[in-house]
């Protein structure tokens, strides 16, 4: 995360400089979002500009309705948040900035935050005993070879994530940087077309599969009698 | 018997070669590393073409069937991505 320049200083590192900008920029949007909703009068009219956030938060909250069920207020802010903070992290390069995706570091902070998700949303809707049973397996007398596979397959859950969301933008950062190196003038044409696949498509996609198994990760953590939702 | 001598002192030379090389092996695991991607390649090819055949029964459901496509294939994605990572690692040793 830190490197120690040539001055003696400590620097950070370019994915880590363009994550910390991502960051402040997102948070004054949104804090200015905030304000600007804030002042909305909800007896008039629907301003025009207002209605593609509706649309955004009502397609997360129904997909949170289906998948989580009963508790799914606590879990739709989760997943807009870090859809709206992966899918700017992950077109970045489109802004001239190194893709803070491409660092194993970050990627791994979300899987960590998703793991505990996933085992807390276990705990509260399974209840201890049966979050504890459920490492067991079918029968009691196999428990000594279920349990190693059962820990095994739920910590290699939010690596799986990370290193998909890492190795994806990472090949879409190192082929550009490539034809970059190699292509001299001509790059100029050619790398609008390289973006508009390695960041926008490929994060788009990328972005819209690490919440979908989030979200399908941790629906398979609840009981199905919680999931009749009106 | 002097030809095999010299056929053994060549290859030799070449371990030799190598192993004071190390760059060179470095690449070559890379190369191997990313061969990786052919089993996923192959694995995503056949999600698709399923995806093809259902859209073609049933077009209705078409919305349903890409985005349980999608997710499928990045899963599948996964294997070959250790693959690549493994690769960028050998080379940036």
């Amino acid at each position: 995360m830190f490197k120690k320049g040539e001055d003696g200083k400590f620097h950070f590192n370019s994915q880590m400089s363009s994550m910390l900008i991502i960051t402040f920029f997102l948070a004054i949007a949104i804090i200015i979002l905030g304000i600007l909703i804030r002042r909305v009068d909800p007896k008039k009219k629907t301003p025009l500009w207002l209605v593609p956030l509706i649309w955004l938060v009502s397609i997360i909250n129904n997909f949170a309705k289906q998948n989580i069920g009963r508790r799914w207020k606590i879990y739709a802010p989760y997943f807009l948040t870090l859809a709206i903070y992966l899918f700017f992290m992950n077109i970045s390069a489109i802004f001239c900035q190194t893709t803070p995706t491409t660092y194993i570091i970050i990627n791994l902070a979300f899987g960590i935050i998703t793991f505990f998700i996933i085992q807390i949303t276990g705990i509260v809707s399974l209840g201890f005993k049966g979050y504890l049973k459920s490492f067991i397996g079918p029968v009691w007398w196999l428990a000594f070879l279920f349990i190693p596979i059962n820990v095994i397959s739920e910590l290699a859950l939010p690596l799986s994530l990370t290193l998909r969301l890492t190795g994806n933008m990472l090949s879409g950062s190192v082929i550009s940087k490539l034809i970059v190196g190699s292509a001299g003038y001509w790059a100029i044409p050619l790398m609008p077309f390289i973006n508009a696949y390695f960041d926008l498509m490929s994060g788009v996609i990328q972005t819209f599969v690490f919440i979908m198994l989030t979200v399908i990760f941790t629906s398979m953590k609840i009981d199905d009698s919680e999931k009749i939702y009106e | 018997m002097e030809f095999l001598t010299t056929i053994l002192t060549g290859l030799l030379n070449i371990i030799n070669f190598l192993a004071s090389h190390e760059s060179g092996l470095q690449y070559l695991g890379a190369g191997i590393a990313v061969f990786t991607g052919v089993g996923s390649g192959i694995g995503e090819g056949m999600a698709a073409a399923k995806a093809v055949e259902a859209v073609g029964r049933q077009p209705e459901a078409s919305g349903k069937i890409t985005v349980t496509m999608i997710i499928g294939q990045a899963v599948a994605e996964t294997t070959g991505l250790y693959g690549l990572i493994i690769a960028i690692m050998c080379m940036s040793k």
